[in-house]
């Protein structure tokens, strides 16, 4: 039976590491609830928009009260032939009103937006079995008017998604980053305290243990300190996480609306402390077995 | 048992510490191993429970080739020997009980029949009723004790002790050494490591002397006029 008594935890250097695992645990859980965050936004964003276009119709010249009739006729024109197209779910002229209320945040709500010759937009859902070609579309409705333009959203959204993976690239990388770091930190914790107890492992090895007994030693130690660390580290992960979403729920927006993480991430981050339990656990293992290869 | 021949032990590039040793161990046998201090007893000692690799020379232990024992074959080995050490190195943070168990423990013996044991032991060297103290409440003697009581608690073919009297006055040494005979008439080979040669001189058995780095065979009392009759062997 092996004794974790044998090796003190709370000797040497080692004492510092369910701190240093607490902070690993507790970037690697923002890193991941980060890019899980992300994912699941890029995802929303995807589905938004996908099988969505929105048709543009700039405002005709002269002052306002003589263009809003022809305006009118224009976008009357247009949805009559959207929704005469087939592929087309559904096309939906967005009243004056609306497209003020999006503009709002950037030109406040002042009688500024109204002076603005703004122009008139068609929300389009394309029928998922079968959507409109939009080439086709976009020639029947230049027959309208040659300034008609439609907007499929796929430069933004491509764009938007192409940052979206760099990010949750750069949230593996840090993962990768804080489980390379994590290792460092127990290989040279756990060679200071196989250095510490050295008496200890040199009795042990005289009276007939083999590598795996003492290596099991120093496994246990650090399994104890990791999966303390671990859930240090997790406890504050939760403290945050928990801010953070209050000041979401604050967010109005289609871009941060979805930022709530998904039960599976939420579970993968209760997982974290055991994985850097393990992680410590399996690194401390190793080096000891190589420093014990050097004995006779 | 133990066969060195013409083993020799250098640290880096300095002179060899010990050179050119060749004895034999016989099972069942009691030696003193002497020498001044500094002379390289406990590196002799060290080679002799695989604790160090020598630097040359050829080294049989219970049988087997050193050299070409495997490592995962040497633990097996060194658990047939029981090792006092000078310094006894108890740990701290076991209780004398545990310290005495560890060489059970570590062979993964059945802990009823490891209970049994250490008890029973630990009565014998009189401190049954010490079982669970700390090593650091005991006293030099009963810290002796243990470490005793740890080396032999596994019935090793071979013990070997390190100047295990260097810390008793002579009454003391010379009741240790009268118990090291008592476990060697039970078949154990013994090596006792002492620079006390009037110890030494009080019993018969054949002494090993270092000097200069080589191992040479000594004076018993018989030599020196005792009773015992000569016994020499140094190889």
């Amino acid at each position: 039976m092996t004794r974790p008594d044998l090796i003190p935890d709370s000797e040497g250097a080692g004492r510092f590491l369910p701190w240093v695992v607490a902070v690993m645990v507790f970037f690697a859980a923002l890193a991941g609830a980060a890019g899980s965050a992300l994912h699941q936004a890029t995802g929303a964003w995807r589905n938004d928009l996908t099988n969505t276009v929105t048709v543009e119709i700039p405002p005709l010249g002269g002052n306002k009260a003589a263009r809003a009739g022809a305006d009118l006729s224009r976008v009357t024109a247009v949805t009559k032939a959207l929704r005469a197209t087939a592929g087309i779910a559904e096309a939906r002229p967005l009243a004056a009103a609306e497209i003020a209320k999006l503009l709002q945040p950037w030109l406040g709500g002042g009688g500024l937006i109204e002076d603005l010759p703004l122009p008139h937009l068609i929300d389009v859902r394309l029928s998922v079995s079968q959507p409109a070609d939009l080439s086709l579309l976009a020639k029947r409705l230049a027959r309208i008017g040659p300034d008609i333009h439609i907007d499929d959203h796929q430069l933004w959204l491509g764009k938007l998604i192409r940052l979206s993976q760099s990010l949750q690239w750069m949230m593996l990388a840090c993962l990768a980053m804080i489980c390379f770091a994590t290792c460092a930190v127990v290989i040279f914790g756990t060679r200071a305290a196989f250095a510490a107890h050295l008496e200890v492992v040199s009795l042990l090895h005289v009276m007939g243990a083999r590598d795996g007994y003492i290596a099991r030693l120093f496994l246990w130690r650090a399994m104890t300190m990791g999966l303390k660390g671990g859930l240090i580290g997790l406890a504050v992960t939760a403290v945050a996480l928990f801010a953070l979403s209050r000041l979401a729920a604050d967010l109005e927006g289609p871009l941060l609306g979805n930022f709530a993480l998904s039960p599976l991430t939420l579970i993968s981050l209760t997982v974290l402390p055991f994985l850097a339990a393990l992680l410590t656990a399996v690194t401390a293992r190793r080096t000891v077995l190589r420093e014990l290869s050097r004995m006779p | 048992m133990v066969r060195f021949e013409n083993v020799g032990v250098r640290y880096g590039v300095g002179p060899e510490v010990l050179r050119d040793i060749n004895l034999h161990i016989a099972p069942g046998s009691f030696h003193f191993l002497t020498g001044a201090s500094g002379a390289g007893k406990s590196t002799l000692l060290k080679l002799m429970y695989l604790g160090q690799l020598p630097s040359r020379g050829f080294m049989q232990v219970f049988g087997q080739n050193f050299a070409r024992t495997h490592r995962k074959d040497l633990p097996a080995l060194r658990r047939r020997i029981g090792v006092v050490f000078q310094d006894f190195r108890l740990l701290k943070n076991l209780s004398v009980f545990d310290n005495v168990a560890l060489p059970l423990r570590i062979a993964g013996e059945d802990e009823k029949r490891t209970r049994n044991n250490v008890s029973e032991l630990l009565d014998w060297v009189g401190l049954g009723g010490r079982l669970q103290d700390s090593p650091d409440t005991l006293s030099g003697g009963e810290q002796q004790r243990v470490a005793i009581a740890r080396a032999v608690i596994s019935k090793p073919s071979l013990l070997l002790a390190d100047e295990p009297t260097g810390n008793v006055d002579d009454r003391i040494a010379y009741r240790l050494v009268r118990l090291f005979e008592e476990l060697h008439r039970s078949g154990t080979a013994v090596v006792v490591a002492t620079h006390n040669d009037a110890l030494v001189r009080r019993f018969s058995h054949p002494v090993l002397v270092l000097a200069d780095s080589v191992l040479q065979a000594g004076p018993t009392r018989a030599d020196a006029g005792g009773n015992a009759g000569p016994k020499r062997k140094t190889k």
